[in-house]
């Protein structure tokens, strides 16, 4: 980060973008292991014709810079820092990035002709009328990904539409990789069991628990739902997702609000699932705020610093800057 | 005869192991009553850890053959890796003690070379069997061998079998399916089922069936399988989920419109939506030059509904084409400077004339007849018998080449980088080991070598 002092902001997640710009492939600090480890396997890489790649990941901006478009898998929190630091040298001339519809809002004005949105889309969907045979729940069960409400909320949501009769009849898997790394709290904080029972209160008590490793070499998921509780703050095209809707998964049938969205581009991503691609008509839209930017900033910092030093983040989710500017986008009603 | 057969607690994580662990195991249960089976369950992933405790499934393991005393132990899936409950098992006795060992060796042979190099010493003169599931896989385990003055060097073959209750040629369900899918009686299906990844050459495939020229026929290619990004990893070609799918997305954009609707995905299927899929076929290809393709289990299920098949001379597939009884023909494939090889030009040719005078349905339930009465689980229950009660041979100890390879192997992993003595050309260490995969290889490249 140029110009500013260690220790101003949370030095190692800002990292992870700034490796972006200096082409650094290597994972050099303890913090970014456990970041990766943390996001694991829900960041790891995948292939498709839109160039997908994650930020924290160190893309090789040289290699970034040959082609015409890319799309960042990212969340809120590093797509926010992304609008902030990055040079808009990345967008010279026609390149496009692509980044999730859900962030239309943190695009600065300067970069909104250069930015394009995508949603992803299973060929099959779910419903109350169209009720699959398995429901596979996926995501990263902790107070910083999916705090204990939101978990909450996601699950009733699923119970709202189908009744306790199909999801009786449903199988049940889930997969909450369980990522107790002391970074972000104590065990008392990072547990899976409160995880667990929420599942088993809101949806029923025959739950199963597979282990990644089998999962990954299952090859054959038609029929099933997949449901990701993932608000989308640090990952939001997830590989989980894409390796389950790339072997038939189909994901619950929504109504869509595409109001200021023209589709350009539908691409495969598997036989069962592909990815739009929009453009946005900003003529409708609020005028950008960075969050991160003007009044609010020396507030902001404050809050990462009481972070950092100690490091004891967790102290938590809720005083973190994640919680931060999550709270800032809905009461701007952004998202 | 009392055995005591060693298998993983859990089914397989390998897509053709979850057929082949099965029969095998039906094949076991359907010896004659001169087999006491006794059976023993272990971990799949049989971690250090168990070294750690005197819980461990290895101390269970041996104080189960110390208390049943069999006569033989078989070692009957390739996980855990056998070389490694040996190596374990040794830290707590002198292997000597044990009974004669048999193994059903896999394709993963190779993958495991480093541990199957560890156990020499522990295991040197002990008596073994292997047993291996084709005539290529003989060779290369053979290659691997100290040289012997005996004829009998331990190495038995016998096929991965087949379940007839799932796999046969079922007319009706070929012509429901054929009309179903609107396909014409003089229609031609050509079949590629099985894995859709880098080694297994599909795109290839692709590539030159749309360069078919129509005559009277109409052709369709139908694949079945799930895209996988396995990759290469042991010449250091990782791929990443969804590479495959762009790789033949690639392909597909050069066809016209009315060539990509007769290319059809069908994604992975069920054992029954795949024999009638077979059985409405006429012709199955595989193009595949997978590293450990010791058997093809496909091809295998695909020739027990009397499907003529058209596959590549490498590894297990030649096993299938030494009968008359039924349609096999092998592409010759060659190791050059430039890599792997294939005739395409005898393969275009032999695709349109198998595909000429499409089989009737009684020749091809012949074939399917034929095939199975060498290939399935009941007809191998006699070549099972006579393995077991062949006399083991003492192990003579595993050559240099395979703790070279194993060393080398392992390096690679470790920095994940490309190694050309690893990667297919003509020389290096794939061409000493995998030149056992090729029935008719190029002489001119051992010359050169």
């Amino acid at each position: 980060m140029k110009n500013k002092e260690p220790n101003e902001v949370v030095q190692w997640s800002y990292d992870f973008i700034k490796s972006f710009y200096l082409n650094n492939n290597e994972i050099l600090t303890a913090e970014e292991k456990i970041y990766h480890h943390y996001l694991y396997p829900f960041a790891e890489k995948y292939y498709s014709s839109l160039n997908p790649f994650m930020l924290f990941g160190g893309a090789d901006v040289g290699q970034l810079l040959k082609k015409d478009f890319w799309m960042i898998r990212d969340g809120l929190i590093p797509l926010s820092f992304f609008f902030k630091e990055a040079s808009e040298d990345l967008i010279k001339g026609k390149r496009k990035i692509i980044i999730h519809k859900d962030f239309w809002s943190l695009v600065p004005d300067n970069w909104r002709k250069n930015v394009l949105f995508y949603d992803i889309k299973s060929h099959q969907t779910f419903d109350k009328k169209n009720i699959p045979e398995q429901l596979i729940l996926c995501g990263l069960a902790n107070e910083t990904l999916a705090d204990p409400v939101e978990f909450v909320e996601d699950l009733k949501a699923i119970g709202s539409i189908f009744s306790e009769k199909d999801l009786e009849k449903m199988k049940i898997l889930a997969y909450f990789p369980n990522k107790r790394t002391d970074l972000w709290g104590r065990w008392q904080d990072e547990n899976i069991f409160k995880y667990a029972r929420a599942l088993f209160e809101n949806l029923k008590m025959d739950i199963e628990f597979p282990e990644w490793d089998v999962l990954k070499s299952t090859m054959d998921f038609k029929n099933s739902l997949y449901v990701e509780i993932n608000r989308g703050v640090l990952v939001k095209d997830s590989f989980v997702q894409q390796m389950f809707l790339s072997r038939g998964a189909g994901l619950l049938k929504t109504e869509e609000n595409i109001e200021n969205f023209t589709l350009v581009k539908k691409v495969p991503l598997s036989l069962y699932h592909s990815a739009e691609v929009f453009e946005c008509d900003y003529s409708k839209l609020k005028a950008y705020k960075n969050p991160l930017d003007g009044d609010l900033m020396p507030y902001f910092k404050k809050i990462i610093e009481k972070g950092t030093s100690p490091r004891v983040l967790s102290e938590g989710w809720e005083k973190w800057y994640g919680s931060y500017v999550k709270k800032y986008y809905k009461a701007q009603g952004l998202i | 005869m009392k055995l005591l057969i060693v298998k993983s607690a859990v089914e397989s994580r390998w897509g053709s192991c979850k057929v082949i662990s099965p029969n095998l195991h039906q094949l076991y249960l359907e010896l004659g009553p001169a087999f006491k089976l006794d059976w023993f369950d272990l971990p799949e992933d049989l971690m250090k850890s168990e070294l750690q405790t005197t819980h461990s499934s290895i101390v269970a393991l041996l104080k189960h053959i110390e208390s049943t005393k069999p006569e033989r132990i078989v070692f009957v899936d390739h996980l855990p890796p056998p070389p490694r409950v040996l190596a374990y098992l040794s830290m707590l006795i002198n292997l000597k003690k044990l009974p004669p060992i048999f193994f059903h060796l896999y394709g993963d042979f190779t993958y495991f070379s480093r541990e199957w190099s560890f156990i020499n010493e522990v295991y040197d003169g002990h008596p073994t069997r292997f047993i291996v599931a084709s005539h290529s896989q003989k060779k290369l385990v053979s290659s691997f061998l100290e040289k012997s003055d005996d004829q009998d060097i331990g190495i038995d073959e016998m096929c991965f079998p087949v379940n007839s209750s799932d796999y046969f040629f079922n007319p009706t369900e070929r012509h429901q399916l054929r009309q179903e899918m609107n396909i014409g009686e003089n229609d031609v299906i050509v079949l590629y089922s099985g894995r859709i990844s880098l080694q297994k050459n599909v795109e290839l495939l692709i590539s030159d069936f749309l360069k078919l020229v129509e005559t009277e026929k109409k052709y369709h290619l139908w694949i079945v399988g799930a895209f996988d990004d396995v990759g290469a990893d042991f010449i250091g070609y990782e791929s990443y989920q969804g590479y495959m799918f762009s790789k033949i997305q690639a392909v597909m954009e050069e066809a016209s419109p009315e060539q990509r609707e007769r290319i059809k995905f069908w994604g992975q299927q069920k054992k029954t939506e795949l024999r009638k899929i077979k059985s409405a076929c006429d012709l199955f290809v595989s193009l595949s030059l997978y590293h450990d393709e010791d058997y093809g289990m496909s091809p295998a299920e695909a020739l027990a509904t009397g499907l003529p098949s058209l596959l590549t001379d490498w590894g297990g597939y030649s096993s299938f084409a030494d009968s008359q009884e039924w349609d096999c023909q092998l592409v010759p494939v060659s190791l050059s400077e430039f890599g792997f090889e294939i005739d395409m030009h005898f393969f275009r040719s032999e695709l349109e004339r198998m595909t000429k005078n499409i089989l009737d349905l009684n020749s091809r339930q012949r074939r399917s007849e034929a095939f199975l009465s060498k290939f399935s689980i009941k007809s191998n229950i006699s070549t099972l018998t006579k393995i077991l009660e062949t006399p083991p041979v003492a192990f003579k100890k595993f050559n240099w080449l395979l703790d070279q390879y194993g060393n080398a192997l392992s390096l690679n992993w470790s920095k994940s980088k490309f190694n050309k003595f690893l990667s297919p050309n003509h020389r290096g260490y794939y061409f000493d080991i995998y030149k056992n995969y090729i029935s008719k290889i190029n002489k001119d490249s051992i010359n050169e070598k």
